[in-house]
């Protein structure tokens, strides 16, 4: 009875509460594979319920030498985790043996990190794209606010999954260069602009490869609205919509 | 009904008499019966002539395929068609409800039917049930005005659009008609178009698969391409089938009953015609 109580209550007792639901959020992240290493997508913007929020937040971080974690979903629990992983990297370098902790590594960390909180019904809200290159070999992978996690050749989180990632299925290539790669990303940039009602005109494209992270300025994409349809749209239906 | 002046005749649309009873039902524990959904693709554009309508051919009971290739593209008029997504049923009463209404008008007109008179007559429909007759379609055809492409919901709101999707398999298709529709399409790339996002559709949605129908209208000429792709073909194992051979299975023993029944012939009178 009184474990019931308190899952059912958010504030217990002794104060605590858990994570009902998210705040502010950020819409999809996507990930891929290209040749030399990863590249990843996200919008600029954090959205508060239905209000264009914040359009300035930075949802891709790069982590170590060898990695970069993009996220979606709260964005309060995206900045606790990215101090849990500054601690993790800090206590890594201690160690100053020479190695430090590779794209592979991080992802395992982030997935029993979620898993925990999930286990404790109290979740970090989001889900987070990890991608890195260590010794030559590159790395994709996903983790979810329920602690899911996979790898593969490209990933997106949120509305990505249902408007990207069929487009990648179709399009994506073992070897794509650089350029072919953010067209590609482009592409899938830009129907989630027009399809995802919380996805914002200003993107920030991030690459890393073995020789490095480079994150670039935010952009915005060109959209095109002169259908010949558009401008009258009831012509021959007059009074419809 | 019983609350209601006798004097005022009963018009179509839905009759909210049964909410209370089935309410305390449901509050009994009732179960109410399912419905076949289509969980579905259905796409549908504009080009240089006329329009192209797609949809795939799965129709999906829960998590069941109930049928693999059914027919979404409904005809409703010779140059128009339908294709429906939402509850099989629904799409199947409602276009086909149309399409004889259709008819009776052009015996009464004498004229090709238009896009505009499905239309309105899908969409007054569907709002006087608000929403219970769920039915989302995309109408496409061509009339003397031109081509037209609309998109009908459940509640009976439309759109009037040079591409749509509709169905659970709609942001894959959508997905593909952002990022390679143009204006002005030719006839092979359209059908080409409408293939590719109905494959979308069927490969990264569940509610989607088997097989892409296409119907292509243009002025005067409507061609409706049944199983214009069948992506999902079923590989047998063995072409032969089947074969058992005798003496493969050990009989171990043999009992041979006659089936000729004990019956006693009593006298019996005619059976009443």
């Amino acid at each position: 009875m009184e474990a019931l109580a308190m899952k059912d209550s958010a504030i217990s007792q002794n104060g605590t509460e858990r994570t009902l639901y998210p705040y502010v959020t950020g819409t999809s992240v996507i990930g891929m594979k290209y040749k030399d290493g990863i590249i990843m997508a996200a919008d600029t913007g954090g959205s508060y319920g239905s209000t264009l929020r914040y359009k300035s937040l930075e949802r891709i971080k790069s982590i170590g030498k060898h990695s970069l974690l993009g996220a979606s979903g709260e964005i309060s629990d995206f900045q606790e985790l990215l101090r849990y992983l500054d601690e993790l990297v800090l206590y890594d370098n201690m160690w100053d043996d020479g190695n430090s902790l590779g794209p592979k590594e991080v992802h395992n960390y982030l997935t029993r990190v979620m898993y925990n909180r999930r286990n404790k019904f109290n979740p970090l809200w989001n889900s987070l794209v990890l991608g890195g290159v260590k010794n030559g070999q590159k790395y994709l992978g996903m983790v979810s606010m329920i602690g899911t996690h996979f790898e593969d050749n490209h990933v997106a989180t949120g509305f990505g999954n249902h408007l990207a990632r069929p487009i990648l299925r179709a399009e994506w290539r073992e070897d794509l260069s650089f350029e072919e790669a953010v067209k590609l990303m482009e592409k899938c940039l830009l129907v989630l602009l027009y399809r995802d009602r919380s996805a914002i005109n200003k993107f920030q494209i991030a690459k890393i490869t073995e020789e490095g992270v480079t994150i670039s300025q935010p952009y915005a994409l060109k959209t095109h609205w002169g259908f010949s349809a558009f401008q009258n749209p009831s012509k021959g239906a007059e009074g419809s919509w | 009904m019983a609350r209601f002046d006798t004097n005022v005749p009963t018009k179509g649309g839905f009759s909210f008499d049964l909410c209370q009873r089935n309410d305390m039902l449901v509050k009994k524990g009732l179960q109410p019966p399912t419905f076949r959904k289509t969980g579905t693709t259905i796409v549908g554009l504009i080009f240089q002539d006329g329009v192209i309508l797609g949809a795939d051919t799965r129709a999906t009971e829960g998590p069941i395929v109930a049928d693999k290739n059914c027919e979404k593209i409904h005809f409703m008029a010779p140059n128009i068609y339908c294709c429906g997504a939402g509850t099989a049923a629904d799409t199947e009463a409602v276009t086909d409800m149309v399409s004889s209404q259709l008819q009776l008008h052009r015996y009464a007109t004498g004229r090709e039917s238009r896009v505009v008179t499905a239309l309105t007559l899908l969409k007054s429909h569907l709002f006087s049930y608000q929403g219970h007759v769920s039915a989302a379609l995309v109408l496409g055809g061509v009339d003397i005005t031109g081509p037209h492409l609309h998109t009908v919901y459940p509640h009976g709101s439309t759109d009037t659009l040079p591409f749509a999707t509709m169905g659970s398999g709609s942001l894959a298709a959508m997905a593909v008609f952002e990022s390679k529709f143009k204006e002005g399409l030719t006839k092979d790339e359209g059908v080409q178009l409408v293939s590719e996002a109905i494959c979308s559709g069927i490969f990264n949605d569940l509610g989607s698969g088997s097989n892409v129908d296409v119907c292509v209208i243009t002025k005067g000429h409507t061609e409706y391409l049944r199983n214009h792709q069948l992506p999902n073909p079923r590989t047998y194992v063995s072409s032969r089938g089947y074969n058992f051979v005798k003496g493969h299975t050990e009989v171990l023993s043999a009992k041979i009953t006659p089936l000729k029944p004990k019956a006693e012939s009593t006298e019996v009178d005619a059976m009443e015609e």
